[in-house]
C-alpha cells in the first residue's frame, strides 16, 4: 500500500530534506504534499486524501501543536497519521504528544529513523 | 553527559553539523571575533532558564553545507542558505537544552533570526555561557551559547 504524505514545517530546507529522506528511505509514496504553517497544512488535509502528516513543533501562523489540536477535533481527519519531527528534547513534552497518539521523531534524523517510525505508525509491510 | 557548558555545546554542535549536513566537524580554537562571513544566526529559548544560541558561519563553510544539507552539488541561493543556518542553530539549540537543564524541562524555542554580524549578535549577552569553534569544510563555524542572569547558578 503506497501511501499519501504531508510534510508541514516553515523551513523550506527541512521540507527539502524531509521529502529526501522518505524518498531515501524507500517507503512506498503515492504522493508528497508541503505545507509551511499549521493553517497551510489544515488546507491540504481537508483537500487531499493524506495518510501521514510529517508536522514541525514551531512554525508561524499556526504551531504544530495547534495543528494537531485542530486535526484531533475534526472527525473527517481521524484517519491521519500523526508525526512530530522536531528538535524537542524535552520528555515531559515527547510523553504529552505521544499520550495523544502522536509519533514523534527527534532532529537531527536519519533515513533507517524515518523509514522504522513510519512503518510502525501506518503499518505499511516492510518490503 | 559533559560536565560542561562548553561540553555539551560542543557535543551537539558536532552531532549537528554532522548527522544534519553530513559535514565532519572538528574543534578548533575559537576566536574573540571570528569570520561571520557567511551568516550569523540566533535561536533564543525561554523555559527554566531563559537564553539563546548564536550560530556563525564564514568562509565559505555555510554554502558546501546547505548544499549537503540539500543533497545538491551546487551551493543554493543566499536566501536558503540562510534559512538552512537558521534550522542549524535551531537543531544545536534543540539539543544542547536537555544537555545542559535535564530531558525533563521544557523549553519553548524561538525562530531563528538572522543577524547582521558575530558581534552584534553577541552584544546584547555579555560573556557567553560557552562559546566553541569548528573547521568544517570550506570554513569554520563559531558557537556560542548566552544564559540570562542567574541562568548558569540555576543549572
Amino acid at each position: 500500500m503506497a501511501i499519501n504524505v504531508l510534510v508541514v514545517d516553515d523551513s523550506t530546507v527541512m521540507r527539502t530534506m524531509l521529502i529526501r529522506t522518505l524518498k531515501l528511505s524507500g517507503l512506498p509514496m503515492t504522493s508528497v504534499h508541503q505545507a509551511s504553517n499549521g493553517a497551510e497544512a489544515l488546507t491540504v488535509l481537508r483537500a487531499q486524501a493524506i495518510d501521514l502528516a510529517l508536522i514541525d513543533i514551531n512554525m508561524p501562523v499556526m504551531t504544530g501543536e495547534e495543528l494537531i489540536e485542530h486535526i484531533r477535533a475534526d472527525a473527517s481527519l481521524a484517519g491521519v497519521a500523526l508525526m512530530v519531527v522536531s528538535t524537542e528534547g524535552s520528555v515531559t513534552r515527547v510523553a504529552a504528544l505521544e499520550r495523544k497518539g502522536v509519533a514523534f521523531i527527534h532532529k537531527p534524523f536519519s533515513p533507517e529513523q524515518i523509514r522504522s517510525a513510519v512503518l510502525r505508525l501506518v503499518g505499511v509491510p516492510d518490503a | 553527559m559533559p560536565d560542561t557548558y562548553e561540553g555539551s555545546l560542543s557535543e551537539a554542535a558536532a552531532a549537528t553539523f554532522e548527522e544534519l549536513a553530513y559535514s565532519f566537524a572538528e574543534r578548533t580554537a575559537v576566536q574573540d571575533a571570528p569570520a561571520a562571513d557567511d551568516g550569523v544566526s540566533t535561536v533564543s529559548f525561554s523555559g527554566p532558564v531563559r537564553g539563546r544560541i548564536v550560530v556563525a558561519m564564514g568562509g565559505g563553510a555555510l554554502p558546501t553545507l546547505a548544499a549537503n544539507m540539500l543533497g545538491q552539488e551546487d551551493a543554493p541561493p543566499p536566501a536558503v542558505q540562510r534559512d538552512a543556518l537558521g534550522e542549524v542553530a535551531n537543531v544545536i539549540c534543540g539539543n544542547v537544552l536537555p544537555r545542559v537543564a535535564g530531558v525533563t524541562a521544557v523549553f519553548s524555542l524561538g525562530a531563528p533570526h538572522a543577524e547582521r554580524s558575530w558581534a552584534a549578535a553577541c552584544a546584547r549577552g555579555g560573556t557567553p555561557a560557552a562559546h566553541v569553534a569548528f573547521t568544517l569544510e570550506g570554513g569554520r563555524a563559531d558557537i556560542a551559547l548566552f544564559l540570562e542572569a542567574g541562568g548558569e547558578d540555576w543549572l
